[in-house]
């Protein structure tokens, strides 16, 4: 399924956060949205999630306006992960995942495709040894992957998480993107916020940088990865170069005030 | 994935419900054959059978019989409703009593009582009490709904109860004759002695109905965990559930401190000691919270009707000098718990 931007407007208290914002985000392509702090990515991914009013514009998906589409059928549809989410009970690692079964469920009791998408999604987030845990007894990191597993169980066409790796150690940030662009390989549109510019670079398929609430580039990652928007919207100077035959880069100057 | 089956569907609670209504059965049972008087049974069936109406029948169907059904109902929905607030504001501490609902809805069936509506029309009583309850839900929602810190939930409540009470207290001084305010007074307190079967009957209705849609919205409280921001992306519609929620509340809530004053800390005390066993579920929670709460506040009714005190002591008095404590620990706990 493909998720359309035209012409969206956010502004909240008279205060502007997106202007003018027009992009289209391809079925099966892993797409991050990168820029500076207070760019306005995270109000973008909650308008793409329908949490977000908007002053103008529209939010399709597969050209139908998400505010059209019920909220159940959406909700099979798009599975969102918030940047910081939160568990106020403490649940049981595998209840937990088994809310993400929430838009499909018609009574208190799963079914067994129910059952199977909770376990594929523990095995992929590699959460699988946590099961039978309440969730407050977890690090920040396995506490991080379950919430991963939770949007995973909804096995909606359209992800879309919000710095779903800050809180992960290394080589669990590489496992989940890994995994991330596995899904986006089997056709599911993946869209996160993303602020780790090495990673933006090796694994998406199309970046969207914004800046002030404005789209300052979109397209491959290393076009809009160049120096020139590096200086003008993060005020850094990166090194790069190519290893294994892929882009590596890393943010190495502060050139202070922009 | 077996394993995850069985964790995720095998009913934890079902032996729990299962023994909890046992256990409410056998006090619903002995609290009808407690009392000053000593019934005996065989006058009682005697009476029924034959349709000669002695003094065992009489206090049986009079007294004894409303008392412990009032006791069950209230109870039910005071351990409902509370299980139901905690869910909804995401907080172990909410409970009508506490956030100042029960207060509200007291002072609601204050006035209509104070106005003399209720002896033209006896359902202005309940519909007083879920008028006090509705408006306080609804504006604590308001001011501590959309953040669940603990801090704000109890100093909304702290403002709405001491607004109530302080209401409740005008009508009081305002009364024109000191045997009324004394009446209100006591009433207030919370007690089931008053009970009778047209209490049963006004009670019924708005309580059912209340009940029915807290237990609509179960589900959706396990989601609403999640916060409201990937609940309502998991297809919860919020506004739709709040309602639903404060609504329920306040027909349960509201009809129930209409007729027996103010009994606080059921609704705290009954979801906190059952959470443990139902794996935290909000859902699960409801049911045998309101089971639990109906047999605790029958066991407190039979206490009070059995502790020798010169003057019968009042339920309201009895659950509050337990809950009191309980909260305290309950805040300490919490506070440990969540401050980091």
């Amino acid at each position: 399924m493909s998720l359309k931007v035209s012409k969206l407007n956010v502004a909240v208290d008279n205060v502007t956060l997106l202007k003018d914002i027009n992009v289209e985000f391809q079925a099966g392509s892993l797409t991050g949205i990168i820029g500076p702090n207070g760019a306005g990515k995270s109000t973008l991914l909650r308008v793409l999630a329908g949490l977000q009013k908007k002053q103008s514009g529209d939010v399709l998906l597969d050209n139908i306006p998400i505010d059209e589409i019920a909220k159940k059928s959406r909700a099979q549809k798009i599975s969102y992960l918030p940047q910081t989410p939160e568990c106020h009970w403490p649940l049981t690692v595998e209840r937990v995942v088994s809310l993400g079964r929430f838009p499909y469920q018609t009574t208190n009791k799963l079914s067994s495709d129910d059952i199977k998408a909770i376990d594929d999604a523990c095995r992929k987030a590699d959460i699988t040894h946590l099961i039978g845990r309440p969730i407050n007894q977890l690090s920040g990191g396995e506490k991080a992957r379950v919430m991963l597993a939770r949007a995973l169980a909804t096995q909606a066409d359209i992800l879309l998480a919000d710095e779903p790796i800050a809180s992960l150690d290394p080589r669990h940030q590489l496992e989940i993107m890994t995994l991330l662009q596995s899904l986006a390989s089997v056709g599911k549109t993946v869209i996160l916020v993303l602020h780790e510019l090495h990673f933006a670079i090796r694994y998406c398929d199309r970046l969207v940088l914004l800046d002030k609430g404005i789209k300052v580039s979109n397209g491959e990652p290393s076009s809009v990865l160049s120096t020139e928007n590096l200086q003008n919207t993060y005020a850094i100077n990166s090194i790069s170069g190519q290893h294994q035959n892929m882009p590596w880069l890393l943010p190495w100057d502060s050139l202070g005030q922009k | 994935m077996n394993s995850l089956n069985q964790l995720l569907n095998a009913p934890k609670e079902r032996k729990l419900s299962f023994s909890l209504v046992l256990f409410c059965l056998v006090l619903f049972l002995l609290s009808l054959f407690i009392g000053d008087i000593n019934l005996s049974i065989i006058n009682i069936i005697d009476g029924i059978s034959k349709g000669n109406y002695n003094i065992d029948l009489v206090v049986f169907q009079h007294l004894r019989l409303p008392r412990s059904l009032l006791a069950i109902i209230i109870g039910a929905s005071l351990g409902l409703s509370g299980a139901a607030l905690q869910g909804l504001l995401r907080n172990p501490l909410a409970e009508p009593g506490i956030i100042g609902v029960s207060a509200s809805a007291a002072l609601g069936a204050v006035l209509v009582f104070y106005s003399g509506l209720s002896l033209v029309f006896p359902l202005a009583l309940p519909l007083g009490g879920i008028t006090g309850a509705l408006l306080s839900v609804t504006l604590l929602y308001l001011l501590a709904g959309r953040n669940s810190s603990v801090l704000t939930l109890i100093l909304a409540g702290v403002a709405i109860s001491s607004l109530a009470g302080s209401l409740t207290a005008l009508a009081l001084n305002l009364a024109p004759n000191p045997f009324a305010s004394m009446e209100i007074f006591y009433w207030l307190m919370g007690s089931l002695s008053n009970a009778s079967m047209e209490h049963v009957w006004l009670l019924l209705l708005p309580t059912l109905f209340g009940w029915w849609l807290i237990f609509q919205s179960r589900h959706a409280l396990d989601v609403l965990s999640l916060g409201e921001d990937t609940a309502s992306t998991l297809g919860i519609n919020l506004a739709r559930l709040n309602k639903k929620l404060i609504l329920g509340t306040a027909l349960c809530v509201g009809s129930a401190v209409s007729v027996s004053g103010g009994i606080a800390f059921v609704g705290l005390i009954v979801p906190h000691l059952l959470r443990p066993f139902v794996g935290q579920r909000p859902s699960s929670l409801l049911f045998v919270s309101a089971i639990a709460g109906a047999t605790l506040l029958l066991f407190a009714d039979i206490m009070v009707r059995l502790l020798p005190t010169q003057q019968e002591l009042k339920i309201g008095v009895l659950t509050a000098l337990i809950g009191a404590p309980f909260f305290l620990r309950l805040i300490l706990n919490s506070r440990r718990a969540w401050s980091s």
